[in-house]
């Protein structure tokens, strides 16, 4: 169906110029791999940088969560009582308190 | 299978160091003139793909030596100048292959690269229509200064004549008589069916004959 003979388009083809072409090529692979690693400086610091700021972070909370601990251990049954314990324990034992243990736990006037 | 054509050979010669199964510049030629070579199926370009996706950098030189001419020749189809073309040609290599991740059919990568060229000339063209100086029908260019006058001569010709096709004969002409591509290739690169195909280069070369009945510029082997 085709014509045998095949058009000579010689004339257009740029690789002929060898030395132009071969640098053609470098500059397509150099600037590809350039971009490339642009494109993925942000996702590598982030990765590089992620995993130390959650271990700081988890260091900081078991820091915090320890001394919280421990000052909430330090703390003594009695400076936990609060005035209506103490008298939920009066009437609870059916004791009658003094005056001054009225003042000490409800609060001088 | 068997070398297909002349031009075929001439590309192995050029490229010797592109492998890949896609065309005849992806093998090697062997003494009884065989395909061969390590890269002869799809799989090897499928491989090639897949190395490039890691960011190879022999990968993607072997890719550019492989498909920067073919490229050119469908960026020439459609903006019918040759310097113009070439730069067409290496931004869309570089868009793709930055993104080449996103090939998701290695397979196919030939057929994903030349839609990336079509639409960066089809925006290249929408672009020049408000910027170029020249008329559009007007493929005139400076010549670069190492062509000399005959070649220059000869690629404006050849230029002028591209004129009387339309863009798909123009594409099938080139990739078939300048590249050295099958039907069958030009139909997976292009999306086009092999019938199709033939009909375009029937059709184009027939109206380029007539159009550069006067010049001696036909030459080379027969159909594939």
């Amino acid at each position: 169906m085709t014509p045998d003979k095949r058009i000579d388009f010689s004339a257009l083809d740029p690789s002929q110029d060898r030395l132009r072409w071969q640098a053609r090529i470098g500059q397509i692979v150099n600037t590809t791999m350039l971009r490339r690693r642009q494109r993925e400086d942000f996702p590598a610091f982030l990765l590089r940088y992620a995993r130390p700021a959650l271990a700081i972070a988890a260091a900081l909370a078991l820091v915090s969560w320890i001394g919280a601990r421990q000052s909430r251990a330090n703390v003594g049954p009695s400076a936990l009582e609060t005035p209506s314990s103490t008298v939920l324990e009066w009437a609870t034992n059916d004791q009658v308190p003094s005056t001054l243990d009225v003042f000490d736990s409800l609060g001088a006037p | 299978m068997t070398l297909s054509s002349s031009a075929a050979a001439s590309r192995i010669r050029d490229f010797p160091s592109a492998t890949g199964s896609f065309g005849h510049s992806l093998d090697h030629e062997t003494t009884d003139g065989q395909r061969g070579g390590a890269l002869s199926h799809t799989s090897d370009l499928e491989q090639l793909v897949r190395r490039a996706q890691r960011g190879d950098a022999h990968a993607f030189e072997q890719l550019a030596s492989t498909f920067l001419r073919p490229a050119y020749s469908v960026a020439l189809a459609f903006v019918r100048r040759p310097s113009d073309a070439e730069d067409i040609a290496q931004d869309a290599l570089i868009a793709a292959f930055e993104h080449v991740e996103s090939c998701r059919e290695p397979e196919r990568f030939v057929a994903w690269l030349m839609t990336i060229v079509r639409n960066r000339s089809k925006n290249w063209l929408t672009q020049r229509r408000f910027r170029d100086v020249l008329p559009d029908d007007d493929p005139t260019e400076v010549s670069a200064p190492e062509v000399d006058l005959d070649s220059g001569l000869m690629r404006d010709r050849l230029v002028h004549a591209l004129d009387v096709l339309n863009v798909a004969e123009r594409e099938v002409v080139l990739l078939h008589d300048l590249e050295g591509f099958t039907h069958q290739e030009i139909s997976d690169t292009l999306g086009i069916s092999c019938v199709m195909s033939r009909q375009h280069l029937f059709v184009a070369r027939r109206k380029l004959r007539t159009q550069l009945a006067d010049a001696q510029v036909e030459g080379g082997g027969h159909d594939p």
